[in-house]
């Protein structure tokens, strides 16, 4: 359990960091909670011959909502999220979220642009985001780029982000008038990572209709995935009990799980189907107790 | 009087019966316990093992010239290097390193020693070994086949027990055979079949194994480890080095954890070989990683149960046979069907028996000796069919069971005869605990569940000494290996000498400096050690009193001691330090020291009963009751344990706080078998790698536990003490499934109760009834 030998950077400025990202190619990785990469150094299944310490740097903690979006910045830790009321009254999702990262522990050191970063299909936060809408911030040598998160996961444990870029931010719309969120979480024990896990946003309108529906799926695929069909279906209909069941039917049509220790694909497709529906009530429930 | 000077029966006195604080507790609250891992020795090198990644293959050619070759690297040993022997429990089968075959995944296979732990993982990655890989066999089932691969195709040729049931991949079985079964069934009005299975689960002790070992002079070899067994290690280090036991020195540090896991050698005698080879000594610690592919995690099971019962729902014979997955060596499992027998009759009367246990090579690491090991995967199989009997026959489960429990003066399933058995107290208190019979919401549901289990025999001795300061020490050669027995042990010395129990001292596990004990294992350190230390300080309170009667100018038996006092009974006034009358003792012949020994009287059990048998009787028997409510998700299977109830025999509880901890730490882990843990494997391939991959349950999924001491002395544990420690994870796996099925109507017969395996059963059952 001890990390193979590397050089240790700890840049104080964003260009310093990117500088080095660009002298050291493939041979470096950033550092920010490093809860996904000291594990995986130690167990020698990462072994970068730079590590790039993004931590020094100041004004990357930022969590605010400014010009209709919620900016995160890069050292935004999921215990930000978890303690923030704001978080919890405005963006339920991503406050059910960061409560079931891992345990408290890993949550005051792991970060939220991390969790994207690290592309891991069973990751949380790649779904809530896809749910969200969310865009993310790309800053490279020549500066900053906007990347949609519905092309940001290119494959498992994969992202469009360039050798030499930094991911600083993430972009969160603010949310429609009557919104409500959630996110639900099948776990083998407290703090484990999903057997799967679903995450939706609905907006509705007065009536009660739904006008907006993001759907998105962890551990149900070798990526996380955007239930396209089951956000379309949704898309103006009342969000009574036959239309959140057919979404969750929908939804496990989308997923394509793998089996492994934490269950079957069957169990795992047949799980997506129920916490979609159950998280589409809850949403929908709190989207009507915003109103 | 005689009793006054009779240690062994002097009464309680002060100290039995509190919850005196743990002697290390202080110490590890705070972090400044010293653990296997903290241990470093001047000059050591540093060990690291290359393992084996394919489960059965032939060694072609190891090179290790790469390796030797990296910076700072002393030293690397394969197999070939090293002289063939073999060691092992019950039949020697395994050797310190793979020679020519390898017979699972993370089996041993070359090691190496460097300056830094750095040089030597590298340059244990550097080993380069040709393997020609060949066919496993995955299961019992499969290594039972006609034709199948030998594990040890050279079986005929090893030293085995010569009591040991032996043929080709079978090492180790057992049976009970009582009354006429066959007949027993033909006249039964029911005759139920089912089959259980259980999955392999690890000890999940936090601290890998770890062993130091360097040679002194003048020619000893010092090891110091987080064993369970320093005894045992110490023989087998002999045996594999070719020296004098008498030279060997094997200490037991603090232990991180070990619940069985740490019993067998581990890796002391890789740490020693390569000691050897250097003349330095050598660390070797163990990732976690090689902790989930190489220790002695706990048996996959598979069970099948014919049981024969009265209309009236009287049980007449019972036929059971199970396979235990040894593994690809013996260790603990030549002498586990011994076990399995005894839990596998259950707690019943039930006059024709007929019980078959056979433990089977497979190239799968060895599977060994968990915390009360079968226990819980037999006590599954029986306990779950004997709900699923009561409901098929439209019994209460309560009821079915107290109409077959065994009772006070009963024979057991292999003929010993039981003094008093609590049973009934317990499996009433627990259902009364748990609210048995009550109206329940859907998908609530409760689970009664009974077993019993014994308590380990074995020699134990201790030395005791008495400081001119009226502290003493105690020298026992058993470890204590975090159930704070040896809390118990000085409570119960101190309390016969009339000592603050922060006075005693304890010296254990050194088996140059302590006496020989048969070691922290089979819930006996209380009750063996606790005896031993009885008689230790019965000859030391004969001498003080003696000595104390001549400076009182008294009579032996008028005097009392208390406080580290003695004092003259009537007139407390009258009265001599301990301290002093140390001194006295030291100018008159030079000392207060004592020793003192105990061995387990034989428990009486019929010969003929009983075939291939390590484990013919359960010594001081403890029967206990577990009683469990949960809730089930009908959607996703998730079962929620939200009360589980704990009704256990203690005989007499020494240290009840100490006990509560042990009955606690025992239920979560026998809930973690219950409902998510298990090491999984495709083929001989495991999947399971570290805590990330293994469902151990954490603190939000554990319930509330609730423990219900009862105290039915024992004929000959200390105060009437019954071994406590194992008993309380053998029966939740059984309660829990219980509960399961009394919510939502679904039998899971197959551990653990997987969400995915609770939803199909519920499933299973709706299409039946449809
Ligand atoms: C015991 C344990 C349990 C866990 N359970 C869960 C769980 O249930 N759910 C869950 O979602 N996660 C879980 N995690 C993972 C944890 O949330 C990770 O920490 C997180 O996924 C990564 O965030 P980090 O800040 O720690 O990233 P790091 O570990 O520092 O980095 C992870 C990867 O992302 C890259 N990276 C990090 N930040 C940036 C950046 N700003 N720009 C570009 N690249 C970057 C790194 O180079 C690295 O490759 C668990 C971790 C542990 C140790």
């Amino acid at each position: 359990m001890i990390p193979a030998a590397f050089e240790y950077h700890a840049p104080a400025s964003l260009a310093d960091a990117v500088k080095l990202l660009g002298q050291h190619g493939d041979e470096a990785k950033i550092l920010s909670g490093g809860q996904s990469l000291i594990p995986l150094m130690k167990l020698r299944l990462a072994t970068p011959r730079h590590v790039v310490d993004i931590n020094g740097i100041a004004g990357l903690d930022y969590l605010k909502e400014e010009d209709g979006v919620l900016r995160i910045g890069a050292l935004v830790r999921e215990a930000d999220l978890e303690d923030s009321e704001f978080i919890r009254a405005r963006y339920p999702l991503l406050h059910d979220t960061s409560r079931v990262v891992a345990d408290p522990l890993v949550r005051n050191l792991a970060t939220v642009c991390g969790n994207l970063a690290h592309a891991d299909p069973a990751n949380d936060h790649p779904a809530a985001m896809l749910a969200l809408g969310a865009e993310v911030v790309a800053t490279g040598p020549r500066g900053e780029r906007r990347i949609a998160i519905t092309s940001f996961f290119t494959g498992p444990f994969a992202t469009a982000l360039r050798g030499d870029e930094v991911l600083t931010e993430v972009r969160v719309p603010v949310p429609l008038p009557r919104s409500g969120g959630a996110y639900l979480k099948l776990e083998r024990k407290v703090g484990d990572f999903a057997t799967a896990a679903v995450a939706v946003q609905v907006a509705l309108d007065p009536a009660g209709t739904c006008v907006h529906a993001g759907v998105g799926l962890t551990n149900a695929g070798t990526v996380p995935i955007k239930a396209r069909r089951a956000e379309g279906f949704l898309r103006g209909k009342p969000l009574d009990d036959a239309t959140v069941r057919r979404a969750g039917e929908l939804a496990a049509e989308e997923a394509d799980p793998v089996d492994d220790v934490r269950g079957s694909a069957a169990y795992k497709r047949d799980l997506v189907r129920v916490l979609t529906a159950r998280a589409l009530r809850l949403a929908a429930g709190r989207a009507g107790a915003g109103r | 009087m005689a009793a006054a000077t009779d240690g062994l029966r002097s009464p309680a006195g002060p100290l039995i019966g509190r919850s005196v604080p743990r002697l290390d507790g202080f110490h590890k609250a705070t972090g400044r316990f010293a653990y296997g891992t903290d241990v470093v020795v001047a000059g050591m090198l540093h060990g690291r093992v290359a393992r084996s990644p394919y489960p059965h293959a032939r060694i072609r050619a190891i090179d290790t010239s790469a390796a030797l070759a990296t910076p700072g690297v002393v030293a690397v040993v394969t197999g070939r290097d090293l002289p063939e022997r073999r060691f092992g429990a019950l039949v020697k089968d395994e050797t310190v390193l793979a020679v020519d075959v390898v017979r699972y995944v993370g089996q041993p296979v070359a090691a190496v020693a460097a300056l830094a732990v750095e040089a030597a993982i590298e340059a244990a990655a550097r080993i380069a070994v040709e393997y020609d890989p060949l066919p496993a066999v995955d299961t019992p089932e499969a290594a039972l086949r006609a034709g199948a691969p030998l594990v040890h195709e050279a079986w005929t040729t090893y030293v085995a027990h010569p009591q040991l049931i032996r043929a080709g991949n079978v090492c180790g079985a057992a049976t009970i055979a009582k009354g006429d079964p066959s007949r027993g069934l033909a006249d039964a009005d029911h005759v139920f079949e089912d089959v259980f299975t259980t999955e392999p689960v690890h000890q999940a002790y936090l601290e890998p194994r770890v062993a130091i070992a360097a040679w002194e002079p003048p020619g000893v070899l010092t090891v110091h480890s987080n064993t369970q067994l320093p005894f045992e290690a110490q023989t087998v280090l002999a045996d594999l080095l070719g020296i004098p036991p008498g030279r060997v020195r094997v200490i037991t540090t603090g232990i991180g954890g070990a619940f069985g896991g740490k019993l067998r050698v581990g890796v002391e005698h890789i740490a020693a070989v390569l000691a050897q080879r250097v003349g330095r000594p050598v660390r070797i610690v163990l990732t976690m990683a090689e902790e989930f592919a190489a220790a002695y995690p706990r048996h996959a099971m598979r069970i099948t149960l014919r049981t024969g019962v009265r209309r009236d729902g009287t049980i007449v014979a019972k036929e059971a046979h199970a396979l235990l997955d040894a593994g690809a060596f013996g260790g603990s499992s030549p002498g586990l069907p011994s076990v399995a027998t005894l839990v596998l009759a259950g707690p019943y009367r039930i006059p024709h028996l007929s019980i078959e246990a056979t433990s089977v090579y497979t190239h799968k690491q060895n599977f060994g000796s968990y915390r009360a090991p079968t226990g819980p995967q037999c006590a599954f199989a029986v306990e779950s069919q004997m709900d699923m009997i009561a409901r098929r026959l439209r019994l209460d489960p309560l009821e079915f069971r107290l109409r077959n429990i065994v009772r006070d003066g009963d024979e057991g399933p292999s003929g010993q005869v039981f003094g008093k058995v609590s049973l009934e107290a317990a499996l009433r208190k627990a259902a009364a605990a748990i609210g048995w019979g009550h109206r329940r919401q859907p998908h609530h549901g409760k689970g009664l569940a009974c077993s019993w289990w014994t308590t380990t025999g074995g020699p134990s001795a201790v030395y005791a000494r008495l400081h001119a300061d009226g502290t003493a020490t105690l020298a026992t050669g058993c470890a204590e290996i975090g159930t704070g027995a040896l809390t118990a042990v000085a409570q119960i010395f101190a309390d016969d000498l009339g000592l603050p129990v922060e006075n005693v001292t304890l010296i254990s596990a050194d088996t140059l400096a302590t006496p020989y004990d048969h070691g922290a294992q089979g819930s006996r350190s209380t009750f063996a050690v606790g005896n031993a230390a009885r008689a230790a300080a019965a000859d030391i309170r004969r001498q003080v009193l003696g000595l104390a009667a001549e400076v009182l100018e008294a009579r032996v038996s008028d005097l009392g001691l208390r406080d580290g006092r003695v004092y003259v009974r009537g007139t407390p006034s009258r009265q001599v330090e301990l301290g002093d009358v140390v001194r006295l003792a030291m100018q008159r012949h030079g000392g207060l020291v004592s020793s003192g020994t105990f061995v387990a009287p034989a428990t009486p059990y019929k010969t003929d009963c009983v075939s291939g048998h390590f484990y013919p009787a359960f010594h001081a028997p403890s029967f206990h009751a577990h009683a469990a409510e949960v809730v089930v998700d009908p959607e996703t299977g998730t079962v929620r344990a939200l009360r589980y109830v704990v009704a256990q025999d203690v005989g007499k509880a020494i240290n009840p706080r100490l006990i509560e901890g042990q009955i606690e730490g025992g239920v979560v882990q026998g809930l973690g078998q219950a409902l998510r843990e298990r090491i999984a494997y495709q083929g001989a391939y495991p999947l399971v790698h570290n805590f990330s991959d293994y469902a151990l349950p954490r603190c939000g999924d554990v319930p509330q536990i609730t423990s219900i001491l009862i105290e039915e002395p024992s004929d000959s544990g200390p105060h009437g003490a019954r071994g406590v420690g194992e008993p309380p994870i053998i029966t939740p796996p059984a309660a829990i499934a219980n509960a399961v099925h009394d919510a939502v109507g679904a039998r899971v017969t197959d551990l653990p109760l997987s969400p995915e395996r609770v939803l199909r059963a519920m499933r299973g059952r709706l299409e039946g009834a449809a």
